[in-house]
């Protein structure tokens, strides 16, 4: 099946969805007379999506190239599952060590044959991460998550 | 003239001078780093300004505002990532010019549109300001909700070459503009039961996740960033006489457009460079450049964002409705030192009345100099390695986020917005017109609503009113324009 195809398919569908959700949206207080409400620009953007994703479906024009070979997709999975995993650490350990670990693990992912030495790594992350936190919570004051841990 | 003068004695004193440009030099800082912003500056300053004389102050935060604006140039055109929403188009040429080895070209150009766009548009506001507001306060939102129809229209032209992706595009856009409260009604809107969506997607998130999140996840994945430090050339600030001789029609019209733009409450410089961009596109003898690395596509938005300052400042002196989120902290430094901005404030504090223009307009040259003495070191920051450079960007990109409201919820939606912006790029769906509709959608509606409730005959003012509907009718020839003017061309071509 074509990208344009699965396009078209998930865009029909969530063009389906949206149409459901709008429908079933209940106001919350009376309207004013001439006032088109709450449901019509979420009309308009899921008709511009039915309306078009069938155009997109129906393409055949364009070819696939290729977007990422298998080793790229790997990569990119993985990268952003450490993203999910940063996330998930700042909410238990809190900004501070989490952005060390982050920093760590990122230069040591993206370093790839260059790695600089373990203790340069090590270094880099907390003098930077350290930075960072001090920076943006003492000199800039924004509140930042200390984490349930610490919390 | 009293006033001017002394204002131009108080902003020329040395102790004046002096915070004025640690402001200036403290906002291209902010400015150019991705996840904060010259915003993030002002409002650190604001609580400290309670303290300060008047005029230091305002000659500060203006410092701050003018250099936030003009230094997020930088991230787009060395890194791809926006340092902010004012440059976000800033990135689809000026990017490319970098991976090109033009990095010192564009950046080049950028801080020559940032001057050329600030300067002239704060001078002028100076002394337009009574009479533009006066015609001002005549708009409703019958024309804004025009207006903006005529910004939306630009989708179809940022979308060339696929109409219906970029159509697509505009669809999610709006869908993600809808979530939270409906405007005047309070409906909840897709919020998913969770009260963290009450007040709708935060334009930071989106904007974080579809640049920076994705940008860094798709090089590192193609593993693109090890061979791009050596073809960047690090040298001098090189004038672009050429590169705006060749633009003039560009430079005046993104200018305009950056003035008018600016004006309208809650718009601003984002909406100012998308626009200017857009089009620039539409009107080019090569549009099928732009977006390749044309300088044409770097000057248009620099210019736009930065002109939309003066239009910002307009409404805000004159009308006390402040034009941008900046203006509205600049407002609230005003209020703090007992000053009102509003009909009377030229006339009750004309010192700080010219303070503000004249200081805009000063800081505007001591960032051009700032940004043309430091030339040198800005393409120097791709010469540091990528995987020591890289995960600091990562750490600011989280922090950005989390700081757009306090709280983990945007965090995790800049992740889905990565995801959305890999998904984007997987099916080839151009961004801009996601961007120009998740910028315009909530105002856009809030408008249409507020017109047809405002009005005893409904929407038929949007057509009796006459402004308002030169504007829509102009709206229509975009769209017909934008549409069916590559086909006329195509087929004069084959004749």
């Amino acid at each position: 099946m074509s990208k344009n195809k699965v396009l078209g398919i998930l865009t029909v569908a969530l063009a389906v969805i949206v149409f459901i959700a709008t429908y079933r949206l209940q106001l919350s207080m009376q309207l004013a007379a001439g006032d088109p409400g709450p449901w019509l620009f979420p009309g308009i953007a899921g008709g511009l999506l039915f309306v078009f994703g069938l155009m997109v479906m129906f393409d055949n024009k364009q070819k696939d190239e290729q977007f990422l070979s298998g080793k790229e997709w790997k990569r990119a999975i993985l990268l952003f599952a450490i993203f999910v995993g940063y996330a998930a650490a700042i909410i238990v350990v809190g900004f501070l060590i989490s952005s060390i670990a982050m920093l760590f693990v990122c230069c040591t992912l993206f370093a790839g044959e260059k790695m600089p030495p373990l203790i340069v790594r090590i270094l880099y992350a907390v003098i930077l991460g350290s930075g960072i936190w001090y920076v943006l919570g003492e000199v800039f004051k924004v509140t930042l998550p200390s984490g349930m841990l610490f919390g | 003239m009293q006033g001017f003068l002394s204002a131009l004695a108080v902003l020329f004193s040395p102790t004046c001078l002096l915070y004025l440009l640690l402001g200036a030099f403290a906002g291209v800082v902010l400015g150019s780093i991705p996840g904060l912003s010259g915003g993030t500056g002002l409002v650190i300053m604001l609580p400290l300004t309670f303290h300060m004389d008047a005029n230091l102050a305002i000659a500060t935060l203006v410092g701050i505002y003018i250099g936030g604006v003009s230094g997020g140039y930088i991230g787009s055109i060395l890194l791809g990532i926006p340092g902010t929403t004012n440059s976000i188009a800033t990135v689809y040429d000026g990017y490319e010019m970098t991976k090109k080895g033009e990095a010192v070209r564009a950046l080049s150009a950028a801080a020559t549109a940032n001057f050329i766009g600030t300067a002239p548009s704060v001078l002028i506001a100076l002394f337009a300001s009574n009479w533009i507001s006066s015609w001002a306060v005549k708009l409703g939102p019958w024309e804004y909700f025009s207006l903006m129809l005529c910004a939306l229209t630009l989708v179809i032209t940022l979308s060339q070459g696929n109409v219906a992706k970029g159509m697509i595009a505009m669809g999610l856009g709006l869908l993600i503009a809808a979530v939270g409260y409906a405007p005047i009604c309070g409906t909840k809107r897709f919020t998913f039961g969770t009260y963290y969506l009450y007040g709708g997607v935060s334009f930071v998130d989106v904007m974080m996740g579809l640049f920076a999140g994705t940008t860094i996840l798709l090089e590192f994945a193609r593993n693109a960033k090890s061979s791009q430090a050596d073809i960047v050339k690090i040298s001098r600030f090189k004038l672009p006489v050429k590169d705006f001789a060749d633009n003039k029609i560009n430079v005046i019209r993104s200018w305009f457009l950056g003035l008018v733009i600016g004006f309208l409450p809650g718009m601003g410089g984002t909406l100012a460079n998308m626009v200017a961009y857009a089009q620039e596109k539409s009107s080019s003898k090569h549009p099928e450049l732009l977006g390749t690395g044309c300088v044409d596509g770097v000057i248009a938005p620099e210019i736009a964002n930065n002109a939309s300052i003066g239009g910002a400042i307009i409404p805000m002196v004159s009308l006390g409705i402040p034009g941008d989120g900046a203006c509205a902290l600049l407002m609230a430094a005003l209020t703090l030192q007992g000053v009102q901005p509003g009909p009377l404030f030229s006339t009750n504090s004309p010192v700080l009345f010219n303070l503000i223009f004249l200081a805009a307009a000063l800081a505007a040259v001591g960032v051009f100099i700032l940004e043309i003495v430091g030339m040198p070191l800005f393409p120097a920051l791709l010469k540091i390695p990528y995987h020591f450079l890289y995960p600091v960007i990562v750490v600011l990109v989280f922090a950005g986020a989390y700081m757009a409201s306090n709280n983990m919820f945007d965090v995790f939606m800049m992740l889905i917005a990565i995801l959305l912006g890999v998904v984007l790029q997987y099916f080839k769906i151009p961004s801009a017109p996601l961007i120009l509709s998740v910028v315009l959608g909530g105002n856009i509606e809030t408008y249409l609503r507020r017109g047809c409730n405002m009005a005893e005959n409904g929407w038929h003012a949007f057509f009796t009113r006459p402004v308002s509907l030169i504007l829509l009718i102009v709206a229509f020839v975009c769209v017909v324009v934008s549409v069916f003017g590559p086909l006329f061309k195509k087929s004069a071509k084959k004749a």
